[in-house]
């Protein structure tokens, strides 16, 4: 019966994904010349992997609020800041040499942060440790704000995965389109989507 | 809190995380260097191996089966078990290619946790399916070899069957919690293919 009632399930979840429109929102484009030209003359280095390493501990100095806030969103009970953070390191790590430039770094970066908080693929006490964060969000902000940082996750830990994703990229102020190429939803719909969660975040901070 | 001030609360914490240092450049570097594999990369690893299990398992038994002379194994449980064997080396490849799908890079967020949600509702399934099919499986076995079963065989059996019922509720109920979670992505993924509609 419950064999069934799975087999059922996933079968309608196989039609619903075939039909949903992804748009060609992943397509990865022939690489520009500039970026190729800038990452073939840094391997030219006697030490490439070294070099490569130090280029890409540069990516993450500048970008390190990006994982860093999308981590915080994401952490809970079971997958801690930390952990995430490592995470969304390792996946960065491995995608950087597939990194062609055909979108904005960011947008990359947020992508594969994104994509590895969503996915919580890691459990929680498997795995090498974590990267232990100097500071944590707590010890940032100052303490007359603590109230609001903590009314603030509060209010987003309630939304849905997705929801979550939106919201965060709408509060850094990333474009509709920006927001739909990470998505992957039509322009359109996030409009709607952020509609809906703004009027959802409404009632939630009334109730 | 509203959405406007959601947005100036986490601006100002955005400001303070400029300043703050957050980034440890020496560990990430050790980590980098030690290779540290990401939960995907392990995971894969892991059903590669179970795959691999189930393929060797098939071409030793289809090898027994072609050597056997029916005395003690009949060939018919050597057949049972290689189905049992083909069947888990296909469920194991199907998951290894969606795994192979899930893309950090090139996915989109939707994309990326209908894959993701696809391959854990598979690895709950496997539970699930393989604690059900593992009854008509032993009650074939157990005819095929009945000249074999004496009443030592039985009583061991029986206590072994037990054991197993209660592991595999156990088991059961602690992914219960689990198999809702992915349900509920289910259905939020599914919100947005009726959005697409609009």
């Amino acid at each position: 019966m419950i064999f069934c009632k799975f087999v059922k399930t996933l079968a309608e979840f196989d039609s619903s994904i075939k039909s949903i429109n992804f748009a060609n929102h992943c397509n990865i484009q022939p690489p520009s010349a500039t970026n190729m030209g800038e990452k073939q003359n840094n391997m030219s280095s006697k030490n490439p992997d070294r070099l490569r390493k130090q280029e890409f501990l540069d990516l993450l100095d500048d970008n390190k609020n990006i994982i860093y806030k999308v981590s915080f969103i994401y952490s809970n009970t079971l997958h801690t800041q930390d952990d995430l953070f490592q995470e969304v390191i390792i996946n960065l790590w491995n995608s950087w040499p597939k990194f062609r430039g055909d979108c904005k770094v960011q947008t990359w970066i947020y992508r594969i942060a994104l994509n590895t908080c969503i996915s919580s693929l890691r459990k929680s006490k498997s795995g090498p440790q974590s990267i232990p964060l100097t500071r944590n969000i707590e010890m940032i902000a100052e303490e007359y704000d603590l109230s609001k940082i903590r009314e603030l996750y509060a209010l987003i830990n309630k939304l849905e995965k997705i929801e979550k994703a939106i919201i965060l990229l709408y509060i850094e102020e990333k474009s509709h389109d920006e927001i739909s190429q990470i998505v992957g939803i039509s322009k359109s719909n996030v409009a709607v989507k952020l509609f809906r969660i703004k009027e959802k975040l409404k009632m939630m901070s009334q109730n | 809190m509203e959405l406007e001030q959601l947005k100036t609360s986490w601006k100002e914490l955005s400001v303070k995380m400029e300043k703050a240092e957050i980034f440890n450049r020496k560990v990430t570097m050790n980590m980098l260097r030690r290779n540290a594999k990401s939960s995907a990369g392990k995971l894969e690893k892991y059903e590669m191996i179970f795959f691999v299990i189930s393929v060797l398992y098939t071409g030793f038994l289809g090898v027994a089966l072609t050597l056997n002379e029916s005395t003690l194994i009949k060939n018919e449980s050597i057949i049972v078990c290689i189905a049992v064997f083909i069947l888990a080396a296909i469920w194991q490849g199907y998951k290894l290619i969606i795994l192979q799908q899930i893309k950090f890079d090139r996915c989109s967020t939707i994309e990326l946790l209908s894959r993701v949600t696809k391959y854990k509702l598979l690895t709950k399934g496997r539970l699930i399916a393989g604690m059900i099919m593992l009854i008509p499986v032993f009650a074939l076995l157990i005819y095929f070899q009945r000249d074999m079963m004496v009443k030592e065989l039985w009583i061991g059996m029986i206590a072994g069957a037990a054991l197993g019922l209660v592991i595999g509720i156990r088991t059961f109920m602690n992914h219960w919690k689990n198999i809702n979670e992915l349900m509920t992505d289910l259905e939020e993924i599914k919100s947005y293919d009726s959005l697409s509609g609009e």
